[in-house]
Formats: C-alpha cells, structure tokens, sequence
C-alpha cells in the first residue's frame, strides 16, 4: 500500500493529526431526535428583514439569517402537523400556532492556527402565539457549531459551514424544546376541544 | 535531488503539523468559573407576586467579575447582575420577556412593589440602551482571550423564557452604569406576564 516506510509514518501522522478534527466536524451536526409532533396548524413568519439578518461581531459578519430561513421551516415540520412559511403573522390566516423567531445575539471563538477549532454561539428567540394574538410561549435556544478554521483561502467556506452547524443545532433545540413545553402542549389540547 | 525534497515534502510537513498540534494545548486561555446557582431566597433582594419569585444579587466585587467574567466589566460601563426567577405556583404558566426589562439610574426608594412611583417615568428600557457587553469588551488581551470573555458573557446572560409550573430560570442582566465615580442607585423593574393574561406586572428592586 505504502511505497516506503517514510510515506506510510506520513500518513499515520497525518491521520493522527486529522482524526480529532474530522470527529469535531461530525460533532458539531445535531443529531435528529425524536418528536412527539404537536397537532397543530403553525405558521412560522420569516420576514425578508430576518433572513437577510447579518450580524458583526469582531469585524466579522454573520450571515445567519439566509441559513435559518432555508432550515427552519423544514425542521419544524418535525415538530408540528403542519408548518407553513409566513412574511407577516398577518399572513397567518389559518394558523393555531403563529411562530415568530427573532436573533438575539452571536459570539465566536477565534483561533490560533489554521486547524484548531472555532466555536459559534447563536441565540435565537421564539415567540409563540394563539390565533387570537395572545403570546402563550417565549424561550430563547442557544445553538452552536464547531469546526476548524482552515486557512485564509478556506475562510468563506469555512465560516459558512460554522453557520450552518450552528443554525441546523438551533433548529433542532427549538423543536425539541417546543415539543418538551407543557404551555405547546396545553394550546394543542386548546384548540383540539375548540369548537 | 528529487528525493530529498520527496523526503522533505513527506517527513517535513507532518513533523511541523505534529509540532503545531502538541503547541495547542499549550496555550492556556482565560478560566471561567461558573457563578453559583442560589435560590431567589438566597438573593440580596428579593420579591414575589402570585407565586412568582424573582431573586436579584448584584455582582460589584471586581474580585467576583475578574473570576466569573475575565473581566472588570464595571470599568467598561456594565455592573453584572445575576437574577432568579422561580415560579412557585402549582397551576400558572408565567413569561419573562427580556425585551421588556427597564432600568433607571439614581431612583432609589427601597425595595418593593413600585409601579406607581413618579420612578418608573425615568425608566428606559434595558435591550434599548444595550443588548449586552458582549460587543463592547475591548482589552488588552489577545484576540482570542477577548472573543473567549464574550462568549463566556453571552453564555451567563439570562434570556427570556416560559416559566413552567415548578420551573426556574437563571443569569445575568449586564446593567449601564457611569464607568467612573461612585454608583447612583438603581431601579430595576422587570415585567413578567402570566399565562393567558394580556397585561404584565412588574417586580420593582432598587439598590
């Protein structure tokens, strides 16, 4: 396999060196959980101004608005008998549940060199409300996505790939804490025995 | 000729990458201690209404701030303090919105329930002076260290949340104060908002 004992000590250190940081990679995707779907008709409202947010941070900006309005919807679907994506809660005609996500904030780590890991932090707040406007649920889910930093030349992918971890966690802990609160649970049993 | 740079190419570059990956670890950023949880009853100032407790402990020692933030965040304009919300109630859902907390500076009348006092005109709303210090903690450290301290900040922030029956909350509001001078007083007042109600109420704390 090896053509000389200095390129097969190569790849050994190669991998030894690679190995902890592919494992991070594949650490920082939330794994998918299981959900008891709540029954309702939700409408998520992703207006252009959120999915075109952008925060700076350092001198550096975070385009975490475009991912979240691409993941969100797809990842409530996991959580609720229907989702559908809104401009305005007005839009929300039909809707039991009308979901209103807003970010709160972003921190990043920086790193020493080109292959040590960067850590994201993304804070993103829900507001949940009934059909009549009424808020009956407000939490706020941290999500955040580990990865290496690459070089100067790998900064842009990089970075995306950072945001996306970080949204795509979020999502995931926002089903999840969604499916967990018994204020959901009691506006599901609400609107079940609504005439 | 051709060999020994092959012999560089494959012995050289890993060699430096081992070298760079045994120098990670021994770089050693900022510790942080995690502040310890304590029951509202265990707070400085405490208050409740209809089963709803709030705890409220401000964070002045400089000692304090450098162990649980890395930072004096009193000399950059913020005095940390840490808040409890318990919801003690058996039955009602309650809801803190973060949004909604206001603060006003040298205001102080003692503790207690306050919305009537001719204070709450002076109060402005905390998220409109300052979301947090996250975005202001600028020192002399390296630029690792400094996106460390923010981070560790953001992570201590209280954030709003459904309070649950039997549920609690924790964290830190990081409140605007003059950086030099002595401390005026200050008036804190944070609405909470039971489930199904439409209007909130508020716990005043002054000190």
């Amino acid at each position: 396999m090896f053509k000389s004992p200095v390129a097969a000590l190569a790849s050994a250190l190669m991998l030894l060196i690679f190995l902890p940081e592919l494992c991070l990679t594949a650490r920082s995707q939330a794994a998918p959980s299981t959900v008891q779907k709540l029954n309702l008709n939700a409408a998520v409202v992703v207006d252009p101004e959120f999915c075109a947010t952008k925060i700076k941070k350092n001198h550096e900006t975070f385009e975490v608005g475009k991912d979240a309005c691409e993941v969100l919807k797809p990842t409530l679907e996991e959580g609720f008998s229907r989702v559908t994506s809104v401009a305005t809660d007005k839009d929300a005609v039909d809707a039991q549940a009308i979901i209103m996500p807003r970010f709160v904030d972003v921190s990043a780590t920086k790193t020493m060199g080109a292959f040590s890991t960067r850590e994201l932090t993304v804070l993103l707040e829900w507001t949940v409300k009934n059909k009549s406007g009424r808020t009956g649920w407000i939490e706020t889910v941290q999500g955040s996505g580990k990865n290496h930093m690459g070089n100067a030349f790998s900064y842009k992918t990089d970075l995306k790939q950072i945001i996306n971890y970080a949204v795509r966690d979020l999502a995931h802990k926002s089903v999840i804490a969604m499916d967990a609160s018994p204020e959901m649970r009691k506006l599901e049993q609400r609107t079940a025995s609504a005439p | 000729m051709r060999r020994i740079v092959r012999g560089l190419i494959s012995s050289g570059l890993p060699c430096m990458l081992v070298l760079l990956s045994f120098g990670r670890p021994a770089y050693a950023g900022p510790k942080f201690a995690d502040y310890p949880q304590r029951k509202a009853s265990e707070c400085a100032f405490k208050e409740d209404k209809l089963g709803l407790v709030i705890g409220v402990q401000p964070v002045e020692d400089l000692n304090d701030q450098k162990n649980y933030f890395d930072s004096d965040l009193t000399k950059k304009g913020f005095i940390p303090v840490y808040i409890v919300i318990e919801n003690q109630s058996s039955a009602d859902g309650f809801l803190f919105d973060k949004a909604g907390v206001k603060i006003g500076v040298g205001t102080a009348n003692g503790s207690g329930p306050n919305t009537n006092s001719k204070s709450v005109e002076t109060l402005q709303v905390v998220s409109a002076l300052v979301i947090s210090p996250v975005g202001l903690i600028i020192g002399a450290k390296l630029a690792k260290d400094e996106a460390l301290v923010q981070t560790n900040i953001l992570k201590k922030e209280v954030q709003s949340k459904t309070l649950s029956p039997g549920s609690s909350t924790s964290g830190f509001l990081y409140l605007p104060v003059p950086k030099a001078g002595p401390r005026q007083p200050i008036h804190l007042m944070i609405p909470i908002t039971r489930s199904g109600d439409d209007e909130p109420f508020n716990l005043d704390f002054n000190f």
